[in-house]
């Protein structure tokens, strides 16, 4: 069993989704990804995301990789 | 032309069907080697029956010899008409571990059909169930087929030979063990999708 490597990756999908007043099902219906799947990586439980999906995510929400996805800072 | 493969049926996918011959398969053969191997030997201990047990020497046909024909040992049935209580719970011992071996590889076979049917053949549980299957080949069978030489040839203590010169072969039982590595081969390819697996967990 490889070692769970742990990520400071925060996606900030809800907010974005609040912003469009969009929900997690159209936006999975505009992308074709399933809710279940958006739904992991909203929840930040993605471990990785393909390069197509966050392609068609900032295609629909207009936005940049920046924008759905952060780096949490290192707590010191 | 892509769009064409992939709509074509695939003739050699194990299918449900399949899993439920095998299935059907595997019980059979369980259920023959248990009234072959432990069952009948019990009867015939109960009803006081002989045994019959293969015996193999050496042989001299002077006429073939002089017209330059070759033949090896044969092999004769013995009857061992007044087994001891021993020779019977030898026999039977010899077959109750043959009988538990092909149980436990059948469970192991059934598991890994249900897990690969369900669609998770790359979990870590078919690794482990991979690997014991090959142990069960390559030390179970080498080790039963040597307990059962040493019940048969317990058998031989009694019995009347005739004045032949039994021959003395050991051989061990190279196929399950050749099969036993394969399945060990698998199961490290086997590795290697649950590793696999584990980087897509997560994939969106």
């Amino acid at each position: 069993m490889p070692v769970e490597e742990p990520h400071r990756i925060v996606c900030r999908l809800d907010e974005l989704l609040e912003a469009r007043g969009m929900t997690l099902a159209a936006l999975a219906d505009e992308v074709g990804v399933t809710v279940v799947n958006l739904s992991v990586l909203k929840n930040n439980r993605a471990k990785a995301v393909r390069f197509s999906t966050l392609t068609a995510i900032c295609d629909v929400l207009e936005c940049t990789v920046g924008d759905l996805l952060e780096v949490r800072p290192l707590r010191t | 032309m892509g769009q064409q493969r992939s709509q074509s049926k695939d003739r050699l996918a194990f299918t449900r069907a399949d899993r439920i011959g095998l299935g059907t398969l595997l019980i059979l053969v369980n259920s023959v080697a248990i009234a072959a191997w432990v069952i009948g030997p019990v009867l015939a201990w109960v009803r006081r029956e002989p045994i019959w047990t293969p015996f193999i020497s050496e042989v001299k046909v002077p006429a073939l010899d002089s017209a330059g024909v070759s033949y090896s040992a044969a092999t004769y049935d013995v009857r061992v008409a007044q087994p001891t209580a021993g020779q019977h719970l030898a026999l039977v011992g010899s077959g109750v571990l043959w009988v538990a071996l092909l149980l436990v590889g059948s469970v192991i076979v059934a598991r890994l059909m249900s897990s690969i049917g369900a669609g998770n053949a790359f979990e870590r549980a078919n690794v482990t169930r991979l690997r014991w299957l090959a142990g069960l080949l390559l030390v179970g069978t080498p080790v039963a087929h040597v307990v059962d030489l040493f019940a048969r040839g317990a058998l031989m203590g009694g019995a009347d030979l005739g004045g032949l010169p039994p021959t003395a072969s050991i051989s061990l039982p190279w196929l399950p063990i050749v099969a036993g590595l394969i399945v060990a081969l698998i199961a490290q390819a086997f590795v290697a999708g649950a590793a696999l697996r584990d980087d897509v967990e997560g994939l969106v």
